[in-house]
This record gives C-alpha cells, structure tokens and sequence, in this order.
C-alpha cells in the first residue's frame, strides 16, 4: 500500500499537475484494450528521464508496483495497472529527439504517438515501417514494450528490428543506457518485455529509405483455402509483399453491413495485396501477384492505378476491426501466429473450435507472415460465454504451439495468454526467464504478474 | 587439470572420435601463446553434448565452446579447461523452401549452408570475413556480419529459433519457426551474440530470404579515399542502400586486381540487388547522385571474383568505425607511422581494414604501430558518451543468473565489474 506520505512525496516529483489521485481520474486509467480492470493508487506524468528514475527510487524503497503506460491500447492486458500501484504515463515524454538523416536514425521519447512519428520520417524521405492497426493513437513506447508488428511485417519485420538503442529506468531507479555494443544484448531483453524489466525513457530506431512507390491489388475468392494458395504461390514465386492481409467471408459481411465497400457478399476469402520498391519493380510485381492469384482461382483481381483506387481497396480492411468490434460488446482479438505454410490448417482449426464452442470468430490474417487475428466476439458479462471464448483460446493455443507456431505474433502475453506460456517455451524456457526477470527486477516490483506464469 | 575419473568418464560418453586428449587437443586448436585445452569434448549428439556439459559443470571444470576457432585468434585457454567443440554437430535438418526457413546444427560450416541455400534459389545473406571456414554455431556465437550488414543486417537478425544448452547441461528452446514472435523475454539474441558464454547451441532455426534476381556492382572512382567515401555518402543520400559499399585506396585496389587508372587514386565498389527492374532504377539513382565522376560496371563473375578477394583478404587490423563516422576518421589517417599496402573501407559493414599482407614480420610491427595509432581515434566510436555502467552491471547479473558456477567460457572476462 502506497502511504499517503509517499503519495505527496511522488506528487512533489512531477508537479500537481502532473499527478492524479482522484477516483474519477484513476478510473481512467484502470484499463487497456482488453476487459481486465485494476485500479491504481496514483498517475504520474513525468516530464523526464530524471524524474522517472526519482519515482522509480521511491516505488522501490516502499515496493509499490509500477506499470509504465502509453496510450494503453494493449490487447493482451500489459498496460493493465497494478492494484493500488503507481501507473508513470508518458504522456508527457512526447518529444521526437532527433531524426538524423545521414545516419538513417531516430531519437524519440516513449510517448511519441506513432504515426506522428511516421509522418515526421516520411517527411524527410526515411521510412519507419512497423504499422501496428493501432498506430494512430499508440506510442513507440509500448509499441516497443510490446514489440508490435503490422500488415507489413511479412518484408520489413516488426519494431524489434527496428530499435538499436534504449535508454530505461530499472526498478532501484538506476538510469541504463543499452547500445548494439553492450555485452550483452540488453536492447532486445527489453524490446516486447511488455514494462517488466525496465520502464524505457529514450528510444532509438535505425530507419530506412522511404520506397519510391506502393501498389495495391485486391483479389476476391469463392473459397477460402484457394485465398490461402494463393498466398503460398505468391512466395513460392520469391514475392515477399509488403502486405498480404487475408479477410474470411465473416469479415466481408460484417464489413459490407457496416459500410459497404463493395464486396461480394459471398466472396469466401478476400487478400489484400501491397507491393512496394522501385517504380518499375512495383508495377512488374504487381501485375504478378494479380495473376498468381488469378491462376489461384481468384473470380476478381482489381489492381489500383492510382491513391484514390489504392485507398478504395484498403477501406474494407481499414474498417474491418470496427466493423467487428461493434457488433457484440466485447471483441477478444487473438493472435496465434504459424508457419506460414500451416495458414490453411490454423484457419480450419479456428472454424473448427469456433463451432464446437459456439462462438463467433471472423479471421483477418497478416498472411504473408503465418499471423492469425481470430476475433472472438462475445459479451464479457456473460459469464458462460466467456468461459466457452477460454476454452476456445486454449484450445487454439494448443494447435498453435503444435504447429510450430507462437502465442502471440505482436499483441505480447501480458495477462492473457501467460498461463499458456509453459506450452510454448517448456518449463526450463520459463525457468530462464525467470532468471532474466531476477536479473533486471528481483523484487518484482514493474508490472507484477504478466507475462510470465503466475 | 582434469582427473582421471572424469576424463574416463567423458571418454567413455564420447568414444575416441568425440574426445581428444591433451596431447591431442594442442594439434587441434592450441591458442596464439601455444596453451592448449586439457581435453577437446566433439559430440555427434545433442544428448552428449548435454550429459559432457553436466559432467564437466559437476565436476567444477570451466568449459570453451567451440566452432571453427576463426573468430577468436586472441582467445587464452584457462588453466584446466576443456574445449566443446561442435564439429561433429554439423547436420542440415530441414530446408524449408515453402516457409523460407532452415533447422542446422551448430558444427554446420556457413559457405556451405549458403551453397545449399542458393541452389535453391534462397539466400542467407550474413557474410562475415572468415565465412570461408566458419561454422553457422560460431558465427552465430559472435553475431557476425560482414559487407552486407547495412542492407541485410547481422546473423541475429536470422535466428527464429534455437535449441541449446545451459551450462549445467539443461536443454531449451527458444523462439518459434515463425518470422513474427512477441511471446515472453527474447531468450533467442540474447543468446546469440553472447560469445558462448550462456549456452551451447545444438541446434538453430534460421530464416531465408528469395535470392536477389539480379546484382550489379558498379566501380566509382573518387580523387582519394576521403573522395571515394564522400561519393559514397552522396549515394546513400540519394535514398538508396547498396547491398555492399566498399571504399579501397590505389594500392587495395591493384591488390584485388582492378586498375585504378592513373589520376584517380581511389575507388569505390557499389554492388546493387534486388529484381532486375529494381536493379536498373538503382543503377540510375547511382549515376544520378554522383554526377560527373566517371561509373563503370564490372561483369558478373569479376564482381564475384573481386568481391571474394576482398572479403577473404588478409587484414592485419580491422577497425570498427561506423559509417557516418567513417569521414572524421579517414581525417586523422595522416598520423600512420607505416602506411599500410592498402586500406579498404566498407561503408555497409561499419568496418576498416588495414592491408599489410601476411607473414612478414615486418608487417606485423607495421601493424601493431598502427594499432596504436589509431587508438585514440577508434576509442569511443561506437558507444558516444552513454555511460554504459548499468548495462555492464546487468550482463554480470545475467552471467551469474544463467551460469552461476562460471562454467561457460571463462576465458573471455565481460567487460563489466563484479557487483
């Protein structure tokens, strides 16, 4: 429990104006994107690296858990607060440092949101290109902490390969500065450790040329498995596209009654397809992937000839997950993720275990990297739905980690999927990082309780 | 030492293939100052490697993990240590052409494995100078990299997966066979790059690329090296990212037999991929960015020829300086007591090389002056001014936390004090 000494002792670290205490406020900040609600004790929007360490020092010194929040658009429960904890909002750690175009770099702090960042590189012809949905509201700080990824991470990888230095407060408030020169290599320990091991304050990312030209093609399929071909195809033919992003017919009727975008309502299998490059590499490319996808069985192949045409074809997938999320008051976005090849057989496991426990699950996919997005859609105050959407999700699990594939591909573990972690690394994979969790955090003090199993 | 009991007992594991005694050991990798290991340890399982490990972690003796020996000529055996070497764990498991990924053991030599990779139209692009006669498990341990960094990154950026072995002989597995993974801590680069100080490999899980349809390498010539790096950065500039930029003065050049002409005294090597169309806009960009200074392309199999001459090229020293460093630090070149036979500057693996030809002691004191020399330049390149004290503090715990008896590689001290 936090004393209320210690409370006016953090409010004296940022400033009034910069702490929260009210019930009202707190409530705000009780939750991410998921259903789970924990109630802080106080929010703090520290201005500096400084002052993040002083709050850190007395968190430590009165072992009060600490969760480091961005705009808490988690979906896996990691921007959940602790009970009674301190949550450090970054709110205010928002500046862009530094955008070094000779060096190809960018120094940020944690609260950047990232598409601003995006657009600030791009306006300098460089080129960021994790694109988590949720880009738009979402800082590079959690995108880091979460190590989030995006329809585009089948050719460019996900913020992971992005981020070549760190600046992070440790749990006794010890300032760490992490390079690709250290002993070890500390910067990926805290790339995707979801707020655990070190709440990061500066982040550096290597960046790249901003391609010269993007095409769009859209193709639709009367069944799903020849939409999941045709993605084989496409790499088979040594295309690795920007985006392959698979809709299932759940989707597209979801889509088309919410805003029509002209889908057949029968299409079983729609691929969203981007290639990017050179101008003339582009357009070579694309007229490709539009006939593997013809060959693939495809009843209709529209390639964009311009923004306008481009931004036509995206509208279905940009408005899928609101088009889903509204139609029942809770949406449960999954992200088991398989190799490649096993997209076809995790898809039929999803139907399957859909049926069996009685479930709506529309598929949206980020085909090109073997990156499922079932979405469970259910009502959290029904309590035997929800208990049918667990069994669901083990079950998914299961077949996942059998298939060779991860737990999660980009969402991160966080509450929702920690008890299943043993499946996938083995005891003695959790057993070590229990031990990197020890080596950074020994009195578990930064965000308890995710993760790892409990 | 080790005692009899235990050296039987290994012997007895690892039959006499899969342990070389003493005597044995120094033919097989005596370090620089002629110290040899007490034993080499060569499993052909992954089973054996695990109970070698327990055995000797038990018995309270330090062991060296152990690839091709290419990467470490300054490596000093501890009093007593034996040496696990992966030689005999050298299958290639899976190559899989749908997914784009490859399961090897660690013992598997990387020309090799790229040999394999090409012949089936895919790519495994780290190409670290000694890629001749590394291992995939070594050039792994080092996280190694070479001329096509810039583009394609380091060996870590390639592993999915591994599975390995603490230094008490436990077994894990790390990542996934998936390209994308944000389940729990990234056991997988922490492992890789650490030098063989937490973990043996038994086996990795490695991601391909399609190989480029096309490549082009494209000579540039510059009035000097400075010349050569400043049309370099104005290629860069241009937006582009050369699969392989390297800047060489006169003298490298002739070396690898190119003619860098009479006025210019130095040229630089551009090499594009990509697809054929991709190809041909960057050769354009190239000639665009550069202006008037005269381009010319080399045909297919001399680029190769060059290319490999200048990997595998004996360098007495090897500077890391990275690459928007590279100009400041050709500056203070003047200070050279003996100026070396040729320097070769690859601006995409961040590295300078001093050419001196080998095994002439004359050279190697040219050498040694040199290194000297541009210590004051070198130091401090890499790191800025960060203060680096928490992040060493944290590989000490790290060590202690995965190998609490200093099992693993003894020989080779972090950089970080002792807490």
């Amino acid at each position: 429990m936090l004393s209320e000494t210690s409370k006016r002792e953090l409010v004296a670290v940022v400033g009034g104006r910069a702490a929260w205490t009210d019930p009202a406020d707190l409530a705000l900040y009780a939750y991410d994107a998921t259903h789970y609600t924990r109630t802080p004790a106080i929010v703090l929007a520290p201005a500096c690296t400084a002052e993040v360490a002083a709050i850190m020092t007395i968190a430590s010194r009165e072992r009060v858990p600490v969760v480091a929040r961005g705009a808490g658009t988690s979906l896996s429960g990691s921007a959940t607060p602790a009970e009674g904890g301190i949550v450090i909002s970054t709110a205010r750690l928002n500046r862009i440092l530094a955008i070094d175009a000779a060096s190809m770099s960018a120094t940020v702090e944690p609260g950047v949101v990232a598409a601003d960042f995006m657009r600030a590189v791009e306006s300098q012809g460089l080129f960021y290109p994790p694109d988590p949905s949720s880009q738009s509201v979402s800082t590079l700080g959690g995108n880091v902490a979460q190590g989030a990824g995006g329809p585009r991470g089948a050719k460019y990888g996900t913020t992971k390969d992005y981020v070549v230095g760190l600046e992070a407060v440790l749990a006794d408030g010890t300032v760490l500065h992490c390079s690709v020169d250290d002993d070890y290599d500390l910067i990926h320990l805290l790339v995707g450790s979801e707020g655990t091991l070190a709440v990061i304050t500066k982040i550096t990312v290597r960046l790249l040329p901003l391609p010269e030209a993007k095409q769009t093609a859209l193709a639709i399929f009367d069944s799903f498995e020849a939409a999941a071909e045709a993605v084989a195809a496409i790499i088979a033919a040594k295309i690795i596209p920007t985006t392959l992003e698979l809709m299932d017919n759940f989707v597209v009727r979801k889509v088309q009654s919410y805003r029509p975008v002209g889908l057949p309502e029968d299409a079983e299998g729609v691929l969203l397809m981007e290639v990017d490059g050179y101008g003339a590499e582009v357009a070579e490319q694309v007229e490709e992937i539009a006939a593997i996808a013809k060959r693939c069985g495809a009843s209709t192949v529209k390639v964009a000839r311009n923004r306008a045409e481009n931004d036509d074809l995206w509208a279905a997938r940009r408005a899928a997950y609101a088009a889903l999320a509204r139609s029942r008051p809770t949406a449960v976005a999954e992200d088991a993720t398989v190799p490649r090849s096993q997209l076809p057989a995790i898809v039929r496991t999803i139907k399957h275990l859909a049926e069996k426990y009685k479930l709506e699950v529309p598929v949206l996919a980020h085909a090109g990297d073997g990156n499922t997005h079932p979405i469970v859609l259910c009502d959290w105050r029904d309590g035997d739905e929800m208990a049918r959407v667990e069994r669901f999700a083990g079950e998914l699990f299961r077949a996942t980690v059998e298939m060779g594939g991860t737990l999660s591909g980009e969402h991160g573990i966080g509450l929702v999927k920690q008890g299943y972690m043993e499946w996938q690394h083995g005891a003695e994979g959790i057993a070590a990082m229990r031990r990197v969790k020890q080596a950074f955090d020994p009195n578990d003090l930064l965000n308890p309780g995710k993760v790892l199993p409990t | 030492m080790i005692d009899q009991r235990l050296a039987t007992e290994l012997n007895g594991l690892l039959g006499t293939r899969g342990f070389l005694s003493a005597e044995a050991s120094r033919a097989d990798c005596a370090d620089r100052q002629g110290r040899s290991p007490e034993a080499v340890l060569l499993p052909e399982l992954p089973s054996e490697a695990a109970h070698a490990l327990r055995l000797a972690s038990g018995a309270g003796v330090q062991v060296v993990p152990r690839g091709a020996g290419t990467s470490w000529p300054q490596l000093a055996y501890a009093e007593g240590a034996l040496v696990l070497g992966s030689r005999r764990l050298c299958r290639l498991w899976e190559l899989d052409t749908e997914n784009l990924t490859a399961s090897v053991e660690p013992g598997l030599g990387l020309a090799a494995f790229q040999a394999a990779v090409e012949q089936q139209g895919l790519f495994f692009p780290p190409d670290p100078p000694n890629a001749a006669t590394a291992t995939l498990g070594g050039a792994a341990g080092v996280d190694a990299r070479g001329p096509r960094a810039l583009k394609y990154g380091s060996v870590k950026d390639y592993v999915l997966g591994l599975e390995a072995l603490l230094a008490d002989g436990t077994r894990l597995q790390t990542g996934a066979n998936t390209v994308k993974n944000a389940s729990g801590y990234d056991l997988t680069r922490l492992f890789v790059g650490a030098r063989g100080t937490l973990c043996f490999y038994t086996r990795l899980r490695l991601r391909l690329l399609p190989l480029p349809a096309a490549r082009e390498t494209l000579v540039v010539s510059g009035d000097d090296l400075a010349g050569a790096i400043a049309l370099a950065e104005a290629i860069m500039a241009a937006g582009l990212v050369p699969a392989r930029l390297e800047a060489l003065d006169c003298a490298a050049a002739r070396l690898l037999g190119l003619d860098p002409g009479q006025a210019p005294r130095a040229l630089l090597l551009c090499e594009l991929d990509g697809s054929a169309p991709a190809v041909a806009a960057q050769t354009e960009r190239v000639r665009r960015a550069v202006g008037n200074t005269e381009v010319d392309g080399l045909a297919g199999e001399q680029a190769a020829e060059v290319w490999s001459r200048l990997t595998g090229w004996p360098a007495v020293y090897t500077a890391e300086v990275p690459r928007p460093r590279m100009a400041a630090f050709f500056g203070g070149l003047s200070l050279l007591p003996t100026p070396p036979l040729g320097v070769s500057a690859s601006l995409s693996a961040g590295r300078v090389r001093f050419l001196y030809g080998a095994g002439n002691s004359n050279h190697e004191a040219a050498a040694a002056a040199t290194v000297a020399a541009l210590r004051p330049l070198t130091a401090g390149l890499n790191g800025g001014q960060a203060d680096g004290t928490a992040a060493r503090l944290l590989a000490t715990r790290l060590k202690a936390a995965f190998d609490p008896r200093g099992t693993l590689v003894p020989h080779m001290a972090l950089t970080g004090a002792t807490e």
